[in-house]
Protein backbone atom coordinates (compact mmCIF):
# COMPACT_ATOMS: atom_id res chain seq x y z
CA UNK A 1 0.00 0.00 0.00
CA UNK A 2 1.71 3.39 -0.76
CA UNK A 3 2.20 5.71 1.85
CA UNK A 4 0.05 9.05 2.14
CA UNK A 5 2.64 11.94 2.63
CA UNK A 6 2.27 14.61 5.44
CA UNK A 7 1.73 17.64 3.96
CA UNK A 8 3.53 20.54 5.00
CA UNK A 9 2.47 23.90 3.67
CA UNK A 10 5.68 26.99 4.12
CA UNK A 11 3.41 30.42 3.92
CA UNK A 12 4.89 33.96 3.80
CA UNK A 13 2.11 36.18 3.43
CA UNK A 14 4.16 38.97 3.29
CA UNK A 15 7.06 38.39 0.23
CA UNK A 16 10.46 38.50 1.22
CA UNK A 17 10.54 36.93 4.71
CA UNK A 18 12.66 33.52 3.15
CA UNK A 19 9.60 31.46 2.71
CA UNK A 20 11.75 29.70 0.02
CA UNK A 21 15.11 29.26 1.49
CA UNK A 22 13.49 28.22 4.81
CA UNK A 23 11.52 25.50 2.55
CA UNK A 24 14.53 24.42 0.50
CA UNK A 25 16.79 24.09 3.61
CA UNK A 26 14.03 22.40 5.58
CA UNK A 27 13.72 19.63 2.84
CA UNK A 28 17.32 18.97 3.18
CA UNK A 29 16.92 18.93 6.99
CA UNK A 30 14.31 16.51 7.06
CA UNK A 31 15.77 13.63 4.65
CA UNK A 32 18.47 14.09 6.43
CA UNK A 33 16.61 12.75 9.58
CA UNK A 34 15.86 10.05 7.80
CA UNK A 35 12.79 11.04 5.64
CA UNK A 36 12.05 11.19 1.89
CA UNK A 37 11.01 14.28 0.99
CA UNK A 38 9.49 16.36 -2.50
CA UNK A 39 9.67 19.47 -2.16
CA UNK A 40 6.48 21.48 -4.56
CA UNK A 41 6.90 24.64 -5.53
CA UNK A 42 3.71 26.10 -5.61
CA UNK A 43 4.81 29.82 -5.85
CA UNK A 44 2.69 30.07 -9.34
CA UNK A 45 4.13 32.32 -11.76
CA UNK A 46 6.60 33.31 -9.88
CA UNK A 47 8.69 30.35 -9.26
CA UNK A 48 12.46 30.11 -7.91
CA UNK A 49 12.68 27.31 -5.62
CA UNK A 50 14.72 25.28 -8.09
CA UNK A 51 17.15 28.36 -8.19
CA UNK A 52 18.05 27.81 -3.93
CA UNK A 53 19.09 24.42 -5.65
CA UNK A 54 21.13 26.22 -8.22
CA UNK A 55 18.91 23.84 -10.86
CA UNK A 56 19.23 25.32 -14.51
CA UNK A 57 18.18 22.36 -16.57
CA UNK A 58 14.69 21.82 -15.45
CA UNK A 59 13.06 20.06 -18.27
CA UNK A 60 9.56 19.57 -16.57
CA UNK A 61 7.65 22.04 -14.42
CA UNK A 62 4.49 22.20 -12.30
CA UNK A 63 3.01 24.35 -14.75
CA UNK A 64 3.42 21.49 -17.81
CA UNK A 65 1.29 19.48 -15.34
CA UNK A 66 -1.51 21.62 -14.86
CA UNK A 67 -1.72 22.83 -18.45
CA UNK A 68 -1.97 19.15 -19.38
CA UNK A 69 1.12 19.11 -21.39
CA UNK A 70 1.64 15.67 -19.10
CA UNK A 71 -1.02 13.14 -17.52
CA UNK A 72 0.85 12.74 -14.53
CA UNK A 73 2.33 14.71 -11.41
CA UNK A 74 5.01 11.68 -10.95
CA UNK A 75 5.97 13.08 -14.78
CA UNK A 76 7.94 16.28 -13.60
CA UNK A 77 9.29 15.08 -10.48
CA UNK A 78 12.94 15.28 -10.15
CA UNK A 79 15.94 14.55 -8.68
CA UNK A 80 18.04 16.54 -6.48
CA UNK A 81 22.06 16.29 -5.74
CA UNK A 82 20.39 15.63 -2.03
CA UNK A 83 19.42 12.08 -1.43
CA UNK A 84 16.07 11.03 -0.53
CA UNK A 85 14.86 14.48 -1.86
CA UNK A 86 13.13 15.41 -5.11
CA UNK A 87 11.49 18.64 -6.40
CA UNK A 88 8.60 20.08 -8.78
CA UNK A 89 9.65 22.99 -10.20
CA UNK A 90 7.42 25.70 -10.73
CA UNK A 91 7.40 27.54 -14.21
CA UNK A 92 6.54 30.91 -15.52
CA UNK A 93 3.53 30.76 -17.48
CA UNK A 94 1.54 33.44 -18.00
CA UNK A 95 -1.64 33.75 -15.59
CA UNK A 96 -0.71 30.21 -14.18
CA UNK A 97 -1.22 32.06 -10.87
CA UNK A 98 -4.99 32.27 -11.16
CA UNK A 99 -5.66 28.22 -11.14
CA UNK A 100 -9.15 27.51 -12.26
CA UNK A 101 -10.80 26.00 -10.13
CA UNK A 102 -11.01 22.37 -11.99
CA UNK A 103 -7.41 22.53 -12.34
CA UNK A 104 -6.84 23.23 -8.54
CA UNK A 105 -9.35 20.26 -7.45
CA UNK A 106 -7.38 18.04 -10.31
CA UNK A 107 -3.72 19.22 -8.57
CA UNK A 108 -5.10 18.49 -4.50
CA UNK A 109 -6.39 15.33 -5.29
CA UNK A 110 -2.74 14.01 -7.70
CA UNK A 111 -0.59 15.80 -4.71
CA UNK A 112 -2.24 13.32 -1.77
CA UNK A 113 -1.07 10.16 -4.29
CA UNK A 114 2.89 11.09 -4.38
CA UNK A 115 5.14 8.91 -3.00
CA UNK A 116 6.79 10.19 0.15
CA UNK A 117 7.23 10.64 3.78
CA UNK A 118 6.82 14.69 3.31
CA UNK A 119 5.16 16.72 0.37
CA UNK A 120 6.46 20.41 1.38
CA UNK A 121 4.74 23.09 -0.42
CA UNK A 122 6.27 26.51 -1.08
CA UNK A 123 3.54 28.16 -1.19
CA UNK A 124 3.36 32.02 -2.64
CA UNK A 125 3.27 35.69 -0.83
CA UNK A 126 -0.10 36.88 -0.34
CA UNK A 127 -3.46 35.80 1.09
CA UNK A 128 -5.51 34.82 -2.30
CA UNK A 129 -7.86 31.94 -1.69
CA UNK A 130 -5.79 29.42 -3.92
CA UNK A 131 -2.53 30.04 -1.39
CA UNK A 132 -5.43 29.78 1.49
CA UNK A 133 -6.66 26.71 -0.06
CA UNK A 134 -3.73 25.01 -0.55
CA UNK A 135 -2.57 25.45 3.02
CA UNK A 136 -5.66 23.97 4.33
CA UNK A 137 -5.08 20.84 2.45
CA UNK A 138 -1.66 20.83 4.53
CA UNK A 139 -1.63 18.97 7.86
CA UNK A 140 0.77 21.68 9.02
CA UNK A 141 1.02 25.20 8.49
CA UNK A 142 4.34 26.89 8.63
CA UNK A 143 3.90 30.67 8.83
CA UNK A 144 7.11 32.33 7.79
CA UNK A 145 7.22 35.96 9.13
CA UNK A 146 9.92 38.61 10.14
CA UNK A 147 9.87 40.47 13.16
CA UNK A 148 9.00 43.73 11.51
CA UNK A 149 5.41 45.45 11.74
CA UNK A 150 4.38 45.15 8.16
CA UNK A 151 5.31 41.43 8.29
CA UNK A 152 3.23 40.66 11.36
CA UNK A 153 0.30 42.30 9.91
CA UNK A 154 0.30 40.15 6.69
CA UNK A 155 0.72 37.04 9.27
CA UNK A 156 -2.60 38.23 11.06
CA UNK A 157 -4.45 38.84 8.12
CA UNK A 158 -3.40 35.27 6.34
CA UNK A 159 -4.16 33.81 9.78
CA UNK A 160 -7.48 35.60 9.83
CA UNK A 161 -8.43 34.29 6.25
CA UNK A 162 -7.62 31.19 7.03
CA UNK A 163 -9.96 31.28 10.25
CA UNK A 164 -12.60 32.40 7.94
CA UNK A 165 -12.06 30.44 5.21
CA UNK A 166 -12.33 27.34 7.29
CA UNK A 167 -15.40 28.35 8.79
CA UNK A 168 -17.05 29.19 5.89
CA UNK A 169 -16.05 25.93 4.53
CA UNK A 170 -18.16 24.80 7.22
CA UNK A 171 -21.40 26.69 7.57
CA UNK A 172 -21.80 26.57 3.74
CA UNK A 173 -21.53 22.41 3.47
CA UNK A 174 -24.22 22.55 6.62
CA UNK A 175 -26.45 24.80 4.13
CA UNK A 176 -26.46 27.44 7.32
CA UNK A 177 -27.28 30.56 5.36
CA UNK A 178 -27.82 31.93 9.29
CA UNK A 179 -23.88 31.59 10.52
CA UNK A 180 -22.65 31.96 6.83
CA UNK A 181 -24.13 35.57 7.43
CA UNK A 182 -22.95 36.18 11.08
CA UNK A 183 -19.63 35.17 9.82
CA UNK A 184 -19.61 38.22 7.17
CA UNK A 185 -20.49 40.56 9.85
CA UNK A 186 -17.71 39.21 11.99
CA UNK A 187 -15.85 39.86 9.37
CA UNK A 188 -16.07 43.77 9.49
CA UNK A 189 -15.57 44.10 13.27
CA UNK A 190 -15.67 48.25 12.83
CA UNK A 191 -19.61 47.96 11.72
CA UNK A 192 -19.67 44.94 14.42
CA UNK A 193 -18.20 46.07 17.42
CA UNK A 194 -20.16 42.92 19.37
CA UNK A 195 -18.47 40.17 17.28
CA UNK A 196 -14.67 41.63 17.23
CA UNK A 197 -12.97 38.24 18.81
CA UNK A 198 -13.97 34.77 17.36
CA UNK A 199 -14.99 34.01 21.10
CA UNK A 200 -17.66 37.16 20.54
CA UNK A 201 -18.82 34.78 17.59
CA UNK A 202 -19.19 31.70 18.74
CA UNK A 203 -21.26 33.01 21.97
CA UNK A 204 -23.62 34.72 18.74
CA UNK A 205 -23.57 31.43 16.94
CA UNK A 206 -24.77 29.08 20.10
CA UNK A 207 -27.77 31.14 20.14
CA UNK A 208 -28.53 30.08 16.58
CA UNK A 209 -27.10 26.70 16.32
CA UNK A 210 -25.52 25.38 19.21
CA UNK A 211 -24.42 22.45 17.22
CA UNK A 212 -22.87 23.82 14.45
CA UNK A 213 -21.16 26.37 16.56
CA UNK A 214 -19.47 23.55 18.77
CA UNK A 215 -18.72 21.80 15.47
CA UNK A 216 -16.59 25.51 13.64
CA UNK A 217 -14.97 25.71 17.55
CA UNK A 218 -13.62 22.07 16.82
CA UNK A 219 -12.55 22.95 13.41
CA UNK A 220 -10.47 25.95 14.67
CA UNK A 221 -9.13 23.86 17.90
CA UNK A 222 -7.82 21.35 15.51
CA UNK A 223 -5.69 24.47 13.30
CA UNK A 224 -2.15 24.76 15.01
CA UNK A 225 -0.06 26.44 12.82
CA UNK A 226 3.66 26.74 13.43
CA UNK A 227 4.75 29.94 13.02
CA UNK A 228 8.64 30.66 12.15
CA UNK A 229 9.82 34.10 13.07
CA UNK A 230 12.64 34.40 11.00
CA UNK A 231 15.90 36.67 10.24
CA UNK A 232 15.68 37.41 14.28
CA UNK A 233 18.58 39.41 15.67
CA UNK A 234 17.68 40.97 19.08
CA UNK A 235 16.08 39.79 22.39
CA UNK A 236 13.24 42.10 21.28
CA UNK A 237 12.65 40.39 17.81
CA UNK A 238 12.03 37.39 20.06
CA UNK A 239 8.75 38.99 21.39
CA UNK A 240 7.65 39.20 17.84
CA UNK A 241 6.08 35.71 18.23
CA UNK A 242 4.83 36.41 21.97
CA UNK A 243 2.74 39.36 19.95
CA UNK A 244 1.08 37.27 17.01
CA UNK A 245 0.65 34.50 19.49
CA UNK A 246 -1.21 36.85 21.72
CA UNK A 247 -3.55 38.46 19.16
CA UNK A 248 -4.20 34.96 17.65
CA UNK A 249 -5.42 33.66 21.08
CA UNK A 250 -7.43 36.87 21.81
CA UNK A 251 -8.89 37.52 18.62
CA UNK A 252 -9.09 34.27 16.47
CA UNK A 253 -9.52 31.96 18.94
CA UNK A 254 -6.42 30.20 18.00
CA UNK A 255 -4.93 28.60 21.20
CA UNK A 256 -2.72 25.53 19.74
CA UNK A 257 0.24 28.17 17.46
CA UNK A 258 3.62 27.35 18.38
CA UNK A 259 6.43 29.85 17.74
CA UNK A 260 10.07 29.33 16.81
CA UNK A 261 12.65 31.53 15.99
CA UNK A 262 14.93 31.62 13.29
CA UNK A 263 18.37 33.61 13.85
CA UNK A 264 19.71 36.08 11.42
CA UNK A 265 22.75 33.95 9.87
CA UNK A 266 25.42 35.69 7.13
CA UNK A 267 25.88 32.09 5.57
CA UNK A 268 22.36 32.31 4.71
CA UNK A 269 23.05 34.96 1.99
CA UNK A 270 26.42 33.71 0.75
CA UNK A 271 24.63 30.41 0.51
CA UNK A 272 22.37 31.93 -2.06
CA UNK A 273 25.26 33.97 -3.57
CA UNK A 274 26.75 30.56 -4.84
CA UNK A 275 23.30 29.36 -5.25
CA UNK A 276 23.00 26.52 -2.86
CA UNK A 277 21.15 26.28 1.00
CA UNK A 278 22.78 27.28 3.74
CA UNK A 279 22.61 23.52 5.11
CA UNK A 280 25.11 22.49 2.16
CA UNK A 281 27.38 25.09 2.56
CA UNK A 282 27.66 25.63 5.87
CA UNK A 283 25.93 22.87 7.72
CA UNK A 284 26.70 23.91 11.21
CA UNK A 285 26.00 27.44 11.12
CA UNK A 286 23.33 28.90 13.63
CA UNK A 287 20.50 28.96 10.70
CA UNK A 288 21.63 25.42 9.76
CA UNK A 289 21.10 24.29 13.61
CA UNK A 290 17.16 25.97 13.75
CA UNK A 291 16.47 24.22 10.60
CA UNK A 292 17.30 20.52 12.27
CA UNK A 293 14.98 21.91 15.21
CA UNK A 294 12.48 22.37 13.02
CA UNK A 295 12.90 19.51 11.59
CA UNK A 296 12.94 17.67 14.86
CA UNK A 297 9.62 19.51 15.90
CA UNK A 298 8.08 18.36 12.90
CA UNK A 299 8.49 14.95 14.04
CA UNK A 300 11.42 13.90 12.25
CA UNK A 301 13.68 11.51 13.78
CA UNK A 302 16.93 13.33 15.13
CA UNK A 303 20.47 12.56 13.08
CA UNK B 1 44.19 26.90 29.08
CA UNK B 2 42.21 26.59 26.12
CA UNK B 3 40.36 30.08 26.08
CA UNK B 4 38.85 30.56 22.91
CA UNK B 5 37.07 33.59 23.31
CA UNK B 6 38.03 35.96 26.21
CA UNK B 7 35.98 39.15 27.03
CA UNK B 8 37.17 40.82 29.91
CA UNK B 9 40.05 42.51 29.93
CA UNK B 10 43.43 41.85 31.40
CA UNK B 11 43.28 40.95 35.52
CA UNK B 12 39.88 40.43 35.17
CA UNK B 13 37.84 37.44 35.73
CA UNK B 14 34.48 36.91 33.71
CA UNK B 15 31.21 36.59 35.50
CA UNK B 16 30.16 33.54 33.54
CA UNK B 17 32.09 30.56 32.45
CA UNK B 18 30.99 28.19 29.21
CA UNK B 19 31.66 25.21 28.28
CA UNK B 20 30.56 23.24 25.23
CA UNK B 21 32.64 20.61 23.30
CA UNK B 22 30.57 22.16 20.32
CA UNK B 23 32.58 25.34 19.30
CA UNK B 24 29.72 27.12 17.51
CA UNK B 25 26.95 26.61 19.79
CA UNK B 26 29.06 27.29 23.01
CA UNK B 27 29.43 30.89 20.87
CA UNK B 28 26.79 31.64 20.58
CA UNK B 29 25.48 30.83 24.07
CA UNK B 30 28.95 33.29 25.42
CA UNK B 31 28.06 35.86 22.52
CA UNK B 32 24.66 36.24 23.94
CA UNK B 33 26.02 36.45 27.68
CA UNK B 34 28.00 39.52 26.62
CA UNK B 35 25.59 41.15 24.41
CA UNK B 36 23.19 40.93 27.84
CA UNK B 37 26.12 43.00 29.38
CA UNK B 38 27.65 39.36 31.11
CA UNK B 39 31.60 38.82 30.84
CA UNK B 40 31.65 35.67 29.24
CA UNK B 41 34.25 33.22 28.81
CA UNK B 42 34.15 29.98 26.51
CA UNK B 43 36.14 27.28 26.94
CA UNK B 44 35.85 23.99 24.84
CA UNK B 45 38.11 21.94 27.30
CA UNK B 46 36.23 20.92 30.23
CA UNK B 47 39.20 21.13 32.82
CA UNK B 48 40.10 24.48 32.07
CA UNK B 49 36.82 25.46 32.37
CA UNK B 50 35.99 23.89 35.57
CA UNK B 51 39.40 25.92 37.00
CA UNK B 52 38.12 29.02 35.31
CA UNK B 53 34.75 28.50 37.12
CA UNK B 54 36.14 28.02 40.16
CA UNK B 55 38.32 31.01 40.68
CA UNK B 56 37.70 34.75 40.92
CA UNK B 57 34.77 36.55 40.71
CA UNK B 58 33.05 33.91 38.71
CA UNK B 59 29.72 33.77 39.48
CA UNK B 60 27.61 31.45 36.44
CA UNK B 61 29.09 28.03 35.02
CA UNK B 62 27.38 27.26 31.71
CA UNK B 63 27.93 23.34 31.22
CA UNK B 64 26.66 22.20 27.34
CA UNK B 65 26.06 18.47 27.74
CA UNK B 66 25.30 17.57 24.73
CA UNK B 67 27.96 15.59 22.84
CA UNK B 68 30.14 15.57 25.70
CA UNK B 69 31.86 12.76 26.10
CA UNK B 70 31.52 10.82 29.21
CA UNK B 71 34.86 11.86 31.15
CA UNK B 72 33.83 15.17 30.27
CA UNK B 73 30.58 14.65 32.22
CA UNK B 74 32.23 13.33 35.11
CA UNK B 75 33.36 16.95 35.81
CA UNK B 76 29.98 18.26 36.16
CA UNK B 77 29.67 16.12 39.52
CA UNK B 78 32.81 17.63 40.52
CA UNK B 79 32.02 20.48 40.33
CA UNK B 80 28.84 20.01 42.51
CA UNK B 81 30.58 17.80 45.05
CA UNK B 82 33.30 20.77 45.64
CA UNK B 83 30.75 23.50 44.72
CA UNK B 84 33.12 27.00 45.05
CA UNK B 85 31.80 29.79 47.43
CA UNK B 86 32.43 32.40 44.44
CA UNK B 87 29.66 30.30 42.11
CA UNK B 88 26.02 30.97 42.27
CA UNK B 89 24.69 29.17 39.68
CA UNK B 90 25.27 25.78 36.89
CA UNK B 91 23.36 26.16 34.30
CA UNK B 92 23.47 22.35 32.58
CA UNK B 93 22.16 22.23 29.50
CA UNK B 94 21.32 19.15 27.13
CA UNK B 95 18.88 16.54 26.48
CA UNK B 96 20.63 13.91 28.77
CA UNK B 97 22.23 15.52 31.38
CA UNK B 98 23.46 13.15 34.30
CA UNK B 99 22.13 12.61 37.34
CA UNK B 100 23.90 15.45 39.84
CA UNK B 101 24.07 15.67 43.34
CA UNK B 102 22.55 18.59 45.39
CA UNK B 103 25.45 21.80 45.40
CA UNK B 104 26.61 22.81 48.28
CA UNK B 105 27.34 26.48 49.61
CA UNK B 106 23.30 27.44 48.72
CA UNK B 107 24.42 27.63 44.86
CA UNK B 108 21.98 26.69 42.31
CA UNK B 109 21.89 23.83 39.41
CA UNK B 110 19.54 24.28 36.55
CA UNK B 111 19.00 21.72 33.79
CA UNK B 112 17.53 23.50 30.15
CA UNK B 113 17.21 20.66 27.86
CA UNK B 114 17.28 22.58 25.00
CA UNK B 115 21.32 24.08 24.10
CA UNK B 116 20.08 27.24 22.42
CA UNK B 117 17.63 28.04 24.83
CA UNK B 118 19.26 31.22 25.02
CA UNK B 119 17.01 33.53 26.51
CA UNK B 120 17.08 31.50 29.62
CA UNK B 121 20.16 30.85 29.95
CA UNK B 122 20.80 34.65 29.73
CA UNK B 123 17.50 35.42 32.21
CA UNK B 124 18.45 32.70 34.66
CA UNK B 125 22.39 33.95 34.51
CA UNK B 126 21.75 37.58 35.06
CA UNK B 127 19.47 36.75 37.80
CA UNK B 128 22.48 35.04 39.30
CA UNK B 129 24.69 37.53 38.60
CA UNK B 130 22.57 40.15 40.34
CA UNK B 131 22.64 38.00 43.65
CA UNK B 132 18.65 37.05 42.87
CA UNK B 133 17.60 33.81 43.26
CA UNK B 134 16.79 31.98 40.34
CA UNK B 135 13.42 31.73 38.96
CA UNK B 136 12.04 28.27 38.41
CA UNK B 137 11.27 27.66 35.19
CA UNK B 138 10.33 24.36 33.07
CA UNK B 139 12.44 22.43 31.00
CA UNK B 140 13.01 23.82 27.24
CA UNK B 141 9.99 23.36 24.69
CA UNK B 142 9.57 24.36 21.69
CA UNK B 143 6.42 26.69 21.61
CA UNK B 144 4.04 29.00 23.84
CA UNK B 145 5.28 27.62 27.08
CA UNK B 146 8.61 27.88 26.12
CA UNK B 147 8.52 31.79 26.69
CA UNK B 148 10.94 33.36 28.81
CA UNK B 149 9.38 34.12 32.30
CA UNK B 150 10.42 37.56 31.05
CA UNK B 151 8.51 37.46 28.01
CA UNK B 152 5.44 35.64 29.78
CA UNK B 153 5.67 38.64 32.15
CA UNK B 154 4.92 41.26 29.85
CA UNK B 155 1.40 41.28 29.15
CA UNK B 156 1.29 43.51 26.17
CA UNK B 157 4.17 44.61 24.45
CA UNK B 158 5.09 47.37 22.80
CA UNK B 159 5.12 46.00 19.01
CA UNK B 160 1.62 43.87 20.02
CA UNK B 161 -0.36 47.77 20.74
CA UNK B 162 1.51 48.55 17.59
CA UNK B 163 -0.18 45.69 15.90
CA UNK B 164 -3.45 46.12 17.55
CA UNK B 165 -3.93 49.24 16.43
CA UNK B 166 -2.63 48.99 13.10
CA UNK B 167 -5.23 46.03 12.85
CA UNK B 168 -7.70 48.33 14.01
CA UNK B 169 -8.03 45.94 16.77
CA UNK B 170 -8.44 48.33 19.55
Amino acid sequence: MARVPKILGVIGPKGGVGKTTISANLAIALTRAGANVVAMDLDLGSANLHVVFGLRNVRHTLDDFLVNKVASLDAVVMDTAVPGLKLIAGGNVPGIASLPYQRKVKLLRHLRKLDCDYLLLDLAAGVTNNVVDFALIAQKSLLVTTPDVPSLMSLYSFLKTSVYRRLQLLFRSSGDARLLALLENAGDAEAHPELKTMADFFTQAALIDPELAERGAKVLARFDPLILVNRVKTASDMKAGRAISNLMDQFLGLHRGEILSIREDAAVGAAAARMQPALLSAPDCGFALDMRKLAGALGAASE
Amino acid sequence: MDKLFAAPGPGQSPLAVVFSPDVIRGNITSRKLRHEGLSAVLFDRVGDAVDAACAGATRVFVFDTAGALADELRFLSRVCDAWPENLALLIVLGDQPPELPGPAHGGDVRVLRDPLDLERVASLAKQACAGRPAQPVQPAQLGRSGQSEQTRGAEESDLEAELKDFLRLT
